[in-house]
């Protein structure tokens, strides 16, 4: 059996809460229940049979065709089978996450990721600001799992992250692995400005990218360390665990805090300070 | 006889625009009502205008106000009031250009420490306040003389205060100065005095607090409020083509009126340009009528006289109030 196909028909009148097209809230509904399903953010009542024609299948695979920048919360609170949008999405892809896969071949905006607790994310196109960062009000980022961005991604990504890792394959805006408590960020291309600005402990990997003064040479990456964190990323991301593979130099910081943080970047490829 | 109300333009009575603003209300998918400068009496009836009318709301100057809670509430803060500090500090660290001078003179509830008044900034000024932070927690690391001064100042005082606006610093440098106060919290007393925002801003999200239990940005379309800081932000509802009627309450128009339909609450002295749908003429708070106020000279809220009270203008609450009842009434024939 195929999967659970959602079609957009036309662009959406509204920004739309899509936290309902997740495999374990359709698993067991009848199709006249999934028409229902509320998507409305506005006081105009919108249901899923408004927007998309809906096409039968399993809803442990679930796919929505045609992608908009006003699919909010697309995956958000996912626990498990596989989601995937054939187009661009909205705020906060995959928000709270805690098992299962989400592919968005486009592009993703703000605050992806946000809250993540497990599960995989790959963002084929670029991410905006905030990607795996607290929402307003929370104190924690992203707390386990593996999000991919195969694009760029926007300012503070990995902002208070916490636990899993993050590939961004091309550059970051400002502030990457901001208040950084802990986890993993790779950047294979130029880290913005103030990377690692207030972090804690974690790991930022970076092909170019201009420490802060308050980060310090503390040496070359540990061999060990570097080839066991490539095999993990390989399969998911080549130009991560190629960038791995390169001679690294290592700083720690940011010493304006705690300090235990390590941010390594591909030596001939440090800028000045940033 | 003074205007009361314009709609497209043409002088009409107050009470015919407040009833097209009620009927564009009624009939908008998404409305949207802002403030520009409002005090707190307006606040409260704007978000029981929006709670009726299932509409979000947003101030014109959140963005600074939710720059310092979002540190307030993710990192957590040492503040003291502007009058505390004036009383009390021995040594001042203005952050960036914007805040204003400090007054030198010593405090007058310790004379005999005196007052040291210095400012931090220019270029890379968030690289150099972690580097102030750095030094301040005894790092080893190599910095500038006039920063190396600056950390032995605020080490050395009794009661330090740290000052910045939220309207010219990020939120990260501002948690990177609250960290900082609270290392220097380990041996003295320091703390921070944030300079509150523009048009009443403070004062609004106090009054959003008390009748929501959220800050600005919040909407009731979906029945209950919520809040989000991204997605209800005006200016990006309104270029995005999400919002399709506005009410807006300001002293003067916001700088996207023309793309949006759109009911101001403005005083007679505003510059009508675009002209708006629906134009409805309010008192000045604290000029033309009485209001609550944040005052950022006492950092609270104060009762502020009308300074030339005007009994033909009625304040932005009433007309509020009033829309509020003629929207009642639209949303019943639906």
């Amino acid at each position: 059996m195929s999967a659970l196909q959602f079609s957009l028909r036309e662009t959406p009148p509204q920004r739309l809460d899509l936290s309902a097209l997740i495999p374990e809230r359709l698993a067991d509904l009848e199709m006249a229940e999934i028409l229902r399903l509320s998507v409305t953010t506005t006081r105009q009542p919108l249901c899923v049979g408004d927007v998309f024609t809906v096409h039968p299948g399993r809803a442990d695979e679930v796919v929505i065709e045609g992608g908009s920048a006003r699919f909010d919360e697309v995956g958000a609170g996912m626990t498990r089978g596989t989601l995937t949008v054939e187009g661009e999405v909205g705020a906060r892809a995959g928000r709270g996450m805690q098992g299962g896969r989400l592919l968005v071949r486009g592009d993703a905006g703000v605050f992806a990721a946000s809250g993540m607790r497990g599960g995989e994310i790959e963002i084929g196109g670029s991410v905006g600001a905030f990607l795996a960062a607290p929402g307003p009000g929370e104190r924690l980022g992203m707390a386990g799992g593996l999000v991919v961005v195969r694009g760029n991604a926007g300012p503070r990504a990995g902002d208070r992250l916490r636990r899993g890792v993050i590939v961004i394959e091309g550059d970051t805006g400002d502030e990457p692995a901001s208040r950084m408590l802990a986890g993993t960020l790779i950047v294979c291309g130029r880290a913005g400005a103030r990377a690692g600005y207030l972090m804690r402990r974690g790991t930022l990997v970076a092909a170019q990218a201009a420490p802060l003064p308050t980060f310090v040479p503390i040496g070359s990456a540990d061999q060990v360390f570097r080839t066991l964190l490539a095999r993990a990323v390989a399969a998911v991301s080549p130009a991560a665990a190629e960038l791995l593979g390169k001679n690294l130099t290592r700083f720690g910081g940011d010493v304006a805090t705690l300090g235990k943080g390590e941010m390594f970047i591909r030596i001939g490829q440090i800028a000045a300070t940033g | 006889m003074m205007v009361e109300a314009l709609i497209a333009g043409a002088p009409v009575a107050r009470a015919p625009a407040v009833a097209a603003a009620g009927w564009l209300l009624g009939a908008s998918a998404n409305p949207l009502i802002v403030a520009g400068m409002m005090d707190c009496g307006a606040a409260e009836a704007a978000l029981d205008l929006a709670r009726a009318a299932r509409a979000s709301f947003d101030h014109e100057n959140a963005a600074a106000a939710l720059a310092d809670l979002d540190v307030m509430r993710q990192a957590g803060w040492l503040v003291v009031t502007p009058l505390e500090a004036r009383a009390l500090a021995d040594c001042v660290l203005l952050v960036g250009s914007d805040v204003a001078d400090f007054p030198s003179t010593p405090p007058p509830l310790a004379p005999e420490r005196g007052r040291k008044v210095m400012r931090l900034a220019g270029d890379n000024l968030m690289a150099r306040l972690g580097l102030l932070r750095a030094l301040i927690g005894g790092r080893a690391i190599t910095a500038d003389p006039a920063l190396a001064a600056l950390a032995a100042a605020l080490r050395a005082a009794h009661f330090a205060v740290v000052h910045w606006s939220a309207e010219e610093i990020p939120p990260l440098a501002i948690e990177m100065l609250c960290g900082m106060i609270e290392t220097l919290n380990d041996t003295t007393r320091c703390f921070g005095l944030p300079q509150s925002g523009a048009n009443n801003v403070a004062g609004v999200t106090q009054a959003c607090a008390w009748k929501t239990g959220l800050p600005p940005r919040v909407t009731f379309a979906r029945g209950r409020a919520e809040h989000d800081p991204w997605r209800l932000d005006a200016a990006r509802m309104v270029v995005g083509g999400e919002a399709d009627v506005v009410l807006w309450i300001g002293a003067d128009l916001p700088p996207w009126a023309g793309r949006v339909r759109l009911i101001s609450l403005v005083p007679a002295t505003a510059t009508l340009a675009p002209m708006p749908e629906v134009v409805i003429f309010t008192g000045r708070p604290g000029i033309d009528h009485h209001a609550i106020l944040h005052d950022p000279g006492l950092g609270a809220l104060t009762f502020q006289r009308a300074a030339t009270p005007s009994a033909e203008i009625p304040p932005a609450a009433a007309t509020l109030a009033a829309i509020t009842g003629a929207l009642a009434g639209e949303m019943a024939s639906c």
